[in-house]
């Protein structure tokens, strides 16, 4: 066999090897409940904001801290807490894709993807987003 | 029947569709000229069917011009019966965001990348000689396919192919009832304009550019389909390898600047963040250098021909992918880029163009595999070649990863019916693609500083294994430095620190011993010698970014964020910090004060916040440094609610500090519970407020400022000065206009220290006048906002100009 072959599968050997390792590092996308269940761990949890229940965000007695509620996709409705300011027209959000984990019964969260509906236009996404320190 | 309508300008849309059909067809027709002309080769027709093929593509070019100028001009003009005009642009759009309204759509990018085609193929017409006919016939089918992409033609209700940008805005929303009147465009004043966070100078620039990039990956592919269509191996090499040579240079180009936006004005808090977007440009590019290396290596041996061929088929199909993933909507909800989503149309539509691209590449493969030259015998270990094979299926591998992670949503629906689950990207992506690239960067690295001094086909080691050794000791000592003074503390960055300097190192030491510093022919050292700053900067850069806004005054919660220790959680949670106007929040090593905000009345206002830092030192408590950002912020632009922030930022050579605004006290006229105050005042007299006061220096009866004036007016202007505590701050002058039996006050707003004034009465009899006036208590007026420090980003830029500038030394050294 050649050198360069066998350098080459040693090097896609080790690839593959990588590659099922950081598996792992996958999230899944949950609901509240199924993230209740490994209360902790992190997860993604589709969700769409609850305009019913009142929403918090007082910069000036904690700029990090906005509260709402958010209704999951099997239609349970949690408190969410999200360490960052309120994201920019969180109202008219259609969807959220919160990352965080359940804790008491709240939803901590530390990233919000939203999608907005524009009057005419196909769906946009903006995020608010708290860039999680290097390690 | 066909209904009427007032006032819309119908020509140079149906001009604009004419041309897109005429390209559409020209380019068909050549693409079929050149073939008949290429299968006729050296017979008498070949010129007649060649000169025919120029023609046609000649047309097709004058065509795409044609589609340019109509789009350009319905903008331009604010045509807004046109719905891309209304979708993109509005009346108050500079001159300058015009063309960036033009690429907003995907209909737009769409045109620059046929103009770019087009102006390539021009170019190919007059230097592509004996592989002119074989090459176009590639690129006139290629540019065939894109032009469908404008047609928009429909089949019955639920087909439609191509969506052209000059449809109009009635047929788009037909539903809507203003339709129904003749005379709707009455009622349609302003379009929709650019959104806010695309106004911006890079917008005007990375698209052509990066397009420039995605137009120039077409030709290596040509000629490589080219090759094998001829079956001649040799002649190709030389324009193919300088064609790639700019291609990577200006593709390289476009993707960096699309981090430098990121990371001007984009709050992504950084310059890359492993997105689908940047992922999926990111790794046609990398396939690209790799078949560079490869094609270098065919050019000196004669070997990895097979895998030049290869890279550069796939490194065309990979645009194409990520045209795909970018423009259909499928990342969903893992993208952070708002690319409008062309649904299910655009979805097959380009599925369909890249199985043509791919049963076109695979039938000549399958046809001219065996007939390929090939050597005899395996490449020595200790040869050149071996190792650049190694290098670039090393970049062939890391592109594997990022591309296999990136298209997630796309194989997730099958990983969920296989196992059940839901799969989403990883909760930190940076970290995942950071921990894996790493490696990659490592072996890419080391190979590209070792290299050169082997030698093709067979090297004498005994002199090579001297200098790799002198380059590996010095290496080490710069590795153990940066190491040491950049307190690394994690083993793979060491290796990384290490591998940095060993590019570095050797790249530089054969540019002065081996090349002797002749600059021209060492176009490969320069570009390596940028990759090795690059990968510096991005070490340097990352793994000191410091977020130096922390918030230690709010009450603390007891929140968990997974992290080891108190001080961590507190870092994890706490970015963002409030500032009152005229308070001072200590950041890192400055005291950080806000000083209040000024508005520009741009489409939509523009709100600039003065923030100033100023850096004391420690012993004595003595400012030694003191600096203003402007942070901007679109203030609840076009009906949104909430803020656009960009970024400011003040650069040093070792650091940048950032600074932007997260959110802000409600406007003014929403919280402000203060109320106008009445001041009797003579000329001179002064009123005190906080941090500062007014003096009234008399009335003028020439205005000076500007407002709605009407004939018969009788206008007068106060003169009032503001001084803070460090002098004089400005001049604020509100009116009283008399227009008929009516006297209204205009008045005047300072909103440096939060105060409106107006004239409450004139008294002429006392010599005076009847100010009101109020201030904004501090307590409304504040902003908060998030201060990022980024060390060494300059090392990072630098070393990209740097490799780019090698790419086109290469290329013009390669010019004869």
């Amino acid at each position: 066999m050649k050198k360069a072959s066998i350098l080459i599968l040693v090097l896609i050997a080790a690839t593959i090897g990588i590659l099922v390792a950081s598996f792992g590092k996958f999230s899944t996308y949950e609901t509240f409940a199924s993230a209740s269940e490994k209360p902790g761990n992190t997860y993604h949890v589709v969700g769409y904001l609850d305009k019913d229940q009142a929403q918090q965000y007082d910069p000036k007695k904690d700029p990090n801290n906005f509260v709402f509620f958010a209704k999951d996709k099997k239609g349970a409705t949690h408190k969410v807490i999200f360490n960052g300011s309120r994201p920019q027209d969180f109202e008219k959000s259609e969807q959220l894709v919160m990352t965080g984990f359940m804790k008491d019964g709240n939803f901590h969260c530390s990233k919000i993807q939203m999608k907005c509906p524009s009057k005419y236009e196909n769906d946009q996404i903006a995020v608010a987003k708290q860039p999680v320190a290097e390690s | 029947m066909d209904q009427q309508f007032i006032g819309e300008h119908l020509l140079p849309g149906q001009l604009g569709h004419l041309f897109v059909i005429t390209a559409f067809v020209a380019s068909l027709f050549s693409a079929f000229s050149y073939m008949l002309a290429a299968r006729r080769e050296g017979l008498p027709e070949e010129a007649a069917w060649k000169n025919m093929a120029r023609w046609g593509f000649i047309i097709q070019a004058i065509s795409v011009a044609g589609i340019f100028i109509s789009l350009y001009y319905i903008i331009s003009n604010h045509l807004f019966e046109y719905h891309y005009a209304w979708k993109h642009s509005s009346r108050g759009l500079q001159v300058k965001y015009l063309l960036a309204c033009f690429w907003e759509g995907s209909e737009g990018s769409f045109l620059l990348w046929l103009i770019w085609h087009a102006v390539l193929g021009l170019i190919l017409l007059r230097t592509g000689k004996q592989w002119e006919s074989r090459v176009m016939t590639v690129v006139c089918l290629v540019q065939a396919v894109l032009c469908t992409m404008l047609i928009g033609i429909h089949f019955g209700a639920d087909i439609k192919i191509g969506s052209t940008p000059f449809s109009l805005l009635r047929h788009e929303m037909s539903q809507a009832p203003i339709f129904s009147q003749p005379n709707y465009l009455e009622f349609v004043k302003d379009g929709n304009g650019l959104n806010v966070t695309l106004q911006n100078y890079w917008m005007v620039i990375h698209p052509p550019v990066l397009f420039l990039g995605f137009a120039l990956t077409l030709i290596p592919f040509a000629y490589a389909i080219a090759a094998m269509w001829k079956g001649e191996y040799k002649t190709w090499v030389k324009p193919a390898l300088r064609w790639t040579l700019i291609g990577g240079g200006v593709l390289g180009t476009g993707i960096m600047m699309g981090g430098a936006w990121a990371y001007e004005s984009l709050n992504f808090g950084g310059y890359w963040a492993w997105d689908p977007v940047e992922n999926a440009s990111l790794v046609p590019w990398l396939t690209l250098i790799a078949g560079l290396h490869t094609l270098v290596i065919y050019k000196s041996t004669g070997r990895s021909l097979k895998t030049t061929l290869i890279f550069f088929i796939l490194t065309f199909l990979l645009i194409w992918y990520s045209t795909f993933l970018t423009r259909t909507g499928i990342l969903g909800d893992t993208s952070v880029h708002s690319f409008t989503g062309e649904g299910k149309a655009l979805y097959w539509h380009l599925i369909i163009a890249m199985a043509i691209y791919l049963a076109l590449s695979l039938y000549f493969t399958i046809r001219s595999w065996k007939k390929m030259p090939r050597l005899a015998g395996e490449e020595e270990v200790d040869t050149r070649e071996f190792w650049m094979l190694i290098g670039s299926i090393a970049l062939l591998l890391s592109c594997l990863q990022i591309i296999a992670a990136t298209s997630l949503p796309v194989w997730a629906p099958l990983y969920k019916k296989i196992t059940g689950t839901d799969i989403a990207p990883p909760i930190n992506p940076v970290e995942y693609y950071n921990g894996i690239q790493v490696w990659a960067a490592v072996i890419v690295a080391l190979l590209t500083g070792a290299i050169q001094f082997l030698k093709y086909k067979k090297t004498g080691m005994a002199a090579a294994w001297k200098r790799l050794g002198l380059t590996a000791l010095i290496s080490l000592v710069l590795a153990a430095l940066l190491v040491w003074g950049q307190e690394i503390r994690h083993l793979q960055y060491m290796v990384f620190a290490f591998s940095i300097c060993y590019a570095l190192t050797g790249n530089l030491l054969y540019l002065f011993t081996t090349q002797k510093l002749k600059l021209l022919k060492a176009g490969g050292s320069i570009t390596h010698i940028g990759f090795g700053l690059m990968l510096l900067g991005i070490l340097l850069s990352g793994y000191k970014k410091k977020i130096i806004s922390l918030d230690r005054t709010s009450a603390m919660q007891n929140w968990d964020f997974g992290k080891k220790t108190f001080e961590e959680n507190v870092k994890e949670s706490r970015e963002n910090v409030l500032i009152f106007r005229n308070t001072s929040v200590p950041m890192g090593k400055y005291m950080v004060t806000y000083l209040g905000d000024s508005l520009v009345q741009n489409d939509p206002p523009l709100t600039y916040y003065k923030v100033r830092y100023d850096r004391m030192d420690p012993r004595t408590g003595k400012i030694v440094e003191s600096f203003i950002l402007h942070p901007e912020a679109y203030v609840n632009p076009k009906g949104q609610d909430g803020i656009s922030a960009n970024p400011d930022a003040k650069g040093y050579w070792s650091h940048d500090v950032f600074t932007y605004i997260t959110s802000l006290s409600k406007p003014q006229s929403e919280s402000d519970t203060s109320v106008y105050r009445p001041f009797k005042m003579h000329k001179g007299d002064s009123v005190f407020l906080a941090n500062s006061y007014l003096v009234y220096e008399g009335l003028d009866n020439k205005v000076s400022r500007s407002y709605e004036k009407q004939n018969g007016d009788i206008a007068v202007q106060a003169v009032v000065t503001a001084y803070g505590t460090t002098g004089r701050i400005g001049a604020v002058s509100p009116l009283y206009v008399i227009r008929g039996n009516e006297a209204t006050s205009i008045e005047d707003t300072m909103r440096d220290i939060g105060v409106n004034i107006r004239i409450n009465r004139i008294l002429p009899e006392e010599n005076a006048v009847e100010m009101g006036i109020r201030q904004r208590a501090q307590q409304d007026d504040w902003i908060v906002m998030k201060a990022i420090e980024f060390p060494y980003i300059r090392v990072l830029w630098g070393g990209i100009v740097v490799m780019v500038i090698g790419f086109f030394v290469s290329w013009w050294a390669r010019r004869k």
